[in-house]
């Protein structure tokens, strides 16, 4: 147990005070904080959908559920997909009018959710932070941005939640769903008996490129020169991926998002340290 | 002591009870040949000796190596691991002087810490020496019935078994033994009978090939050694991976100011010497692996821990995920590929269910629930509420279509399913075994005979249902392997292999461990409530 009493007593009024839903306040990020480090091996206590048909993505994306007419007259289309869903045990919920298409793995706090969500209005954002403390956080600062910018409509597109990505990507992303990954400063796991746990490896690499659709772009940007090469080395040494140039890494908008935005990104300037970039685009699979 | 593991190799059916595998003739009265057993053989050499090699390197890491200790390291080359053996107590004694020395020496040298550093060492050896000898976890046979592949969990080993005859006797020959770099769980073999996959429990998956090439294998420890010690001599520098601009508390400052007082790391080199590719892998344990083929294309289907089942190309493209097959709510643990319907999956695990898939679309066409199954036919009474866990999943081919056997662990139970041509389980048949159920394997049909057999392995130490209650001392214990005749339907067990030799029983943990250790798979719940409460503390 970590902290004295008053410490989580306070926690817990601060975030009793918020509950409601209405405060417009951005949270505080001293009552959220968290070890920084999680075991990716552990099982948690994760809520995770059997398969990506099985999420509801609906109360995460509120504003774009799809407005359902089925109701009024129900097809046999409809009724048959009714009846595979009791048989399957899930409740039927509204859908979305279009899928997740941008993930941000390791998100943190959520300053390039945040920061990336106004500049891509027609794509919706998702934040996967495996710490409890910070997910609670993230989410709580999208709400409060979000009634903030109600007018404009802003902030609707992104969403965070709890998720283990390395463990179970492929629950809540289909094939070729994706078209942009951002792993922003992943905890580096000196340790080579740690590099197991590393956000990127050869044989990892394949989920992702399995959520990713040809064509789209993982981002990566580290501070830890090591790490970097050996994101590098395992990219380009992976087969469904090929480093982006240069000039085109640089004319890509959400680079400098990356490294002026992201919480991390920001500490590393005020350290005046180094920051790593690297993209990687996603290619066709091979005839077989 | 029952058999975990049977498998058919042609005429003979190869079992594995402990650490021996024993060959009975199923063509002659299924007599008993030969065995082949662990201990008796040499002990694996490459990959345990470098173990053994970094445990005393690491207790005399500080310094560069005096060339006493590399005498001494070389000097302990022949012998391999240091494994607790009771019954020929020669051997190990005689490793355990030449040890000594150098615990000595570390001991003088630099005190404390390093005696420390050794019994960390011993007591991971003795907790990864479960039992006395290694115990075969996995068999295998090659398609064309030439070779065995046995796992051993303990000591990571892939170990190729040739058939010889031998003064008129058939028997197995060991032509190579492979460490693998984590503990194998599962395999599969090449239908060309020329590559070993090797799915182990730290998610990754290997290609190796059934006959190590003569380049790579033929080093020897000593050259291995050599190399070894030179390049330890060469005193690669250590880099710290962090730098100023990395870390940002003081505590991680301190950290690096010390890694960078240390000039030189002891060269870990924990890679096999022998041939073998990574081909994919999961970030969890993995359960099952079966290699599919369809409208002329090779997968590599991989079940885990958690819940998933992966559909990857073969071989040279496994790097590309084709889809999953998502669905189960708990660990799978086996699946079939039906040889007749080689598009359909059927898979189990711990939730009580199984799936029948359209692997190739990752589409689950039906499923069937196994604990209602088992409680419909039984009444409802006797039948424990608890969780179950498939342990085996099988397929025969009747004259009336294709069959389903199911086993669960610890339980004396069989469940036959029809595998109707709508992809739907229906059951045929429960039959009930006077104990657990611990392996199967199908037999050939006979010429005369209209239904197929199978020859089924019973654990007769647990009461039925049960992992830890035994049967009273005395009682006349059932015996381990009976062969089932499905001809006009399940009938009585036609005939009983001999039994070989009445070996004593390794205590009962270890047995259970051996037995009964699909449900350490299931998830706890709650553990993950104290996580919660991982709070920073700044």
């Amino acid at each position: 147990m970590a902290g004295p009493p008053n410490k989580k007593q306070k926690r817990e009024q601060y975030k009793n005070s918020r509950e409601g839903g209405s405060t417009t306040e951005l949270p505080k990020k001293k009552f959220y904080r968290q070890r920084a480090h999680a075991n990716v091996f552990s099982d948690h206590d994760l809520v995770y959908p059997i398969s990506p048909a099985h999420m509801n993505w609906a109360s995460y994306y509120p504003a774009y559920i799809k407005p359902s007419d089925s109701k009024a007259n129900p097809s046999t289309d409809n009724l048959a997909e009714d009846l595979r869903n009791q048989h399957l045990g899930r409740a039927a919920f509204p859908q979305l009018a279009q899928d997740v298409e941008v993930a941000d793995i390791g998100c943190g706090f959520g300053g390039l959710l945040v920061a990336l969500a106004p500049r891509l209005p027609n794509s919706l954002l998702l934040g996967m932070e495996i710490r409890t403390q910070v997910t609670e956080y993230v989410q709580e600062r999208i709400k409060a941005l979000r009634i903030q910018k109600s007018t404009e409509g802003l902030y609707r597109n992104a969403a965070c939640l709890r998720a283990n990505s390395m463990k179970f990507l492929p629950n809540f992303f289909k094939k070729a769903q994706l078209s942009k990954i951002f792993l922003c400063f992943p905890d580096p796991h000196f340790k080579a008996r740690k590099h197991k746990a590393r956000i990127v490896s050869t044989t990892l690499n394949s989920e992702y490129a399995y959520v990713v659709r040809p064509g789209g772009i993982v981002y990566t940007i580290t501070d830890v020169e090591d790490l970097h090469l050996w994101m590098v080395g395992h990219f380009v040494k992976h087969l469904s991926f090929e480093r982006v140039s240069e000039t085109e890494q640089e004319a890509d908008e959400c680079v400098g998002v990356m490294r002026t935005e992201t919480e991390e990104g920001q500490k590393v300037t005020r350290n005046n340290g180094q920051k790593f970039v690297a993209l990687f685009r996603r290619l066709e699979d091979p005839p077989w | 002591m029952p058999y975990q593991c049977l498998e058919r190799c042609g005429k003979l059916l190869v079992a594995a009870r402990d650490s021996n595998i024993d060959l009975f003739n199923l063509e002659n009265d299924n007599a008993f040949l030969s065995t082949w057993s662990c201990n008796s053989s040499q002990q694996p050499q490459n990959g345990k000796i470098e173990l053994k090699k970094d445990g005393s390197k690491v207790a005399t890491n500080e310094s560069q190596l005096s060339s006493v200790e590399v005498q001494l390291e070389e000097a302990l080359t022949p012998p391999a691991k240091r494994r607790k053996l009771s019954v020929d107590a020669g051997k190990p004694e005689t490793e355990e002087a030449t040890t000594e020395p150098i615990q000595e020496l570390g001991a003088t040298e630099n005190g404390v810490k390093k005696q420390k550093k050794q019994k960390q060492n011993n007591r991971s050896n003795a907790i990864s020496t479960g039992l006395e000898a290694p115990a075969i976890i996995a068999l295998a046979v090659t398609k064309d019935e030439q070779h065995v592949i046995a796992i051993t969990g303990e000591d990571k080993c892939i170990r190729v078994f040739e058939i010889i005859e031998k003064d008129g006797i058939l028997c197995l020959n060991l032509l190579s033994e492979r460490i693998m770099p984590k503990r194998p769980s599962s395999m599969a073999i090449t239908p060309d009978s020329k590559t070993i996959f090797s799915a182990d429990k730290f998610g990754d998956v290997y290609s190796l090939p059934l006959i190590p090439s003569l380049t790579t294998s033929t080093e020897t420890p000593e050259q291995n050694q050599a190399s070894r010690s030179s390049s330890a001599a060469a005193e690669r520098t250590f880099q710290p991976s962090a730098n100023e601009f990395t870390i940002h508390s003081q505590r991680n400052r301190i950290a690096l100011e010390n890694q960078k007082k240390q000039t030189n790391t002891p060269a870990k080199d924990t890679t096999p010497t022998f041939e073998h590719t990574l081909l994919l892998g999961h970030v969890s344990l993995l359960t099952d692996i079966k290699l599919a083929s369809l409208n002329g294309r090779n997968y590599i289907i991989t079940a885990d821990r958690d819940e998933h089942i992966r559909v990857s190309r073969g071989i040279p493209q496994a790097h590309i995920i084709e889809g999953f097959c998502l669905g189960h709510k708990e660990f799978v643990t086996r699946m079939c590929i039906p040889e007749s319907r080689p598009e359909i999956l059927v898979s189990g695990g711990g939730d009580n269910r199984l799936l029948v898939w359209n692997w190739e679309a990752g589409k689950c066409l039906s499923e069937v629930d196994l604990g209602a199954t088992l409680r419909l036919a039984m009444g409802g009474d006797g039948v424990r509420e608890s969780k179950m866990s498939v342990s085996g999943i099988y397929h025969i081919r009747q004259a009336g279509g294709d069959m389903i056997l199911v086993a669960c662990e610890a339980l004396p139970v069989l469940f036959l399913f029809n595998l109707n041509p709508q992809n739907t389980l229906t059951i045929s048949n429960i039959s009930h075994f006077p104990g657990n159920i611990l392996s199967l394997n199908v037999l050939p049909t006979q010429p005369k005979a209209q239904g197929s057999r199978v020859v089924i392995s019973i654990d007769n130490i647990h009461k039925p249902s049960s992992t830890t209650e035994t049967h009273p001392p005395g009682t006349p214990k059932a015996f381990p392997l009976v062969i089932y005749d499905f001809e006009n339907g399940p009938s009585q067990e036609v005939v009983k292999t001999d039994q070989v030799v009445n070996v004593e029983v390794p205590d009962a943990g270890n047995l259970k461990k051996l037995l009964y250790s699909l449900e350490n798979l299931r998830k706890k719940g709650g553990e993950g409530k104290a996580d919660g409460a991982e709070v920073e503390d700044s």
